[in-house]
């Protein structure tokens, strides 16, 4: 489990910019109802793996993904605000729940026209969804590359 | 314990939003929650195994609590369910 490593990275899951998660437009994420982390901002629709896990669970609508560290942390990566309701148009998945993934790795594909269309806000949290056991410790800034730049890192509490 | 059942209005289901208001009153209270739909159960304190239900519009769902203040806690669960799902 938990060995000297002291913290953790999450990476971005998609290539855009960093926003806070008090800043993101639903207060469910920005109270981090839902867990704590950040947010991205996406420019492009690729989709990456945020950490090294197992695919824990894929939404039918297939805009959000729990993923369980190699560490037993669970992480949620959500695409979008009010996404479910697009009943997963615009979302192409490429992993299945069980799937070992890397961080890095290609989850998905998101036609970002779509949520456009339909009003729907772009921003994307990434949440440790028990920030009881751990804490975030760096969130970075600015624009970040999907699958290879950190969103932020951990620690245990 | 006290049990009540549910049948989910809400035809996106129980999504991210519901789970977690769910998951933060669950967390709040000294007892112990557990939403039961189908053959599965979920501890109602965890965000993955909420969504990991898969409860869908028209899937009615068991809600299990126990502990000191059960009574408050289920009539609060179960007043945001009938409200929001």
């Amino acid at each position: 489990m938990f060995g000297k490593k002291k913290e953790w990275n999450v990476l971005a899951p998609m290539s855009g910019s960093v926003k806070q998660i008090e800043q993101v437009e639903d207060e469910a994420f920005a109270e981090k109802m839902l867990g704590d982390g950040a947010a991205i901002v996406p420019q492009s629709g690729m989709v990456f793996s945020p950490v090294s896990g197992v695919v824990a669970d894929i939404t039918d609508t297939k805009h959000a993904f729990c993923i369980t560290t190699d560490d037993g942390v669970d992480v949620l990566l959500h695409i979008g605000i009010n996404t479910v309701n697009l009943r997963g148009e615009g979302f192409c998945v490429v992993v299945k729940t069980g799937d070992k993934v890397a961080a890095g790795d290609k989850l998905a594909e998101v036609d970002l026209t779509v949520l456009e269309k339909h009003g729907l806000s772009f921003d994307t949290p990434v949440l440790l969804t028990e920030p009881e056991q751990y804490e975030i410790t760096h969130v970075g800034t600015g624009n970040v590359r999907g699958g290879s730049d950190v969103l932020y890192t951990y620690k245990k509490r | 314990m006290i049990e009540f059942r549910h049948t989910v209005q809400d035809e996106t289901g129980i999504h991210a939003r519901p789970a977690g208001a769910l998951v933060k009153m669950a967390k709040e209270t000294d007892c112990v929650c557990c939403m039961k739909h189908g053959d599965k159960q979920a501890d109602l304190s965890k965000i993955f195994a909420v969504m990991s239900l898969g409860v869908k519009c028209g899937d009615t769902v068991t809600v299990e609590v126990s502990g000191e203040s059960e009574q408050e806690t289920a009539e609060k669960l179960k007043k945001y369910m009938e409200e929001n799902l």
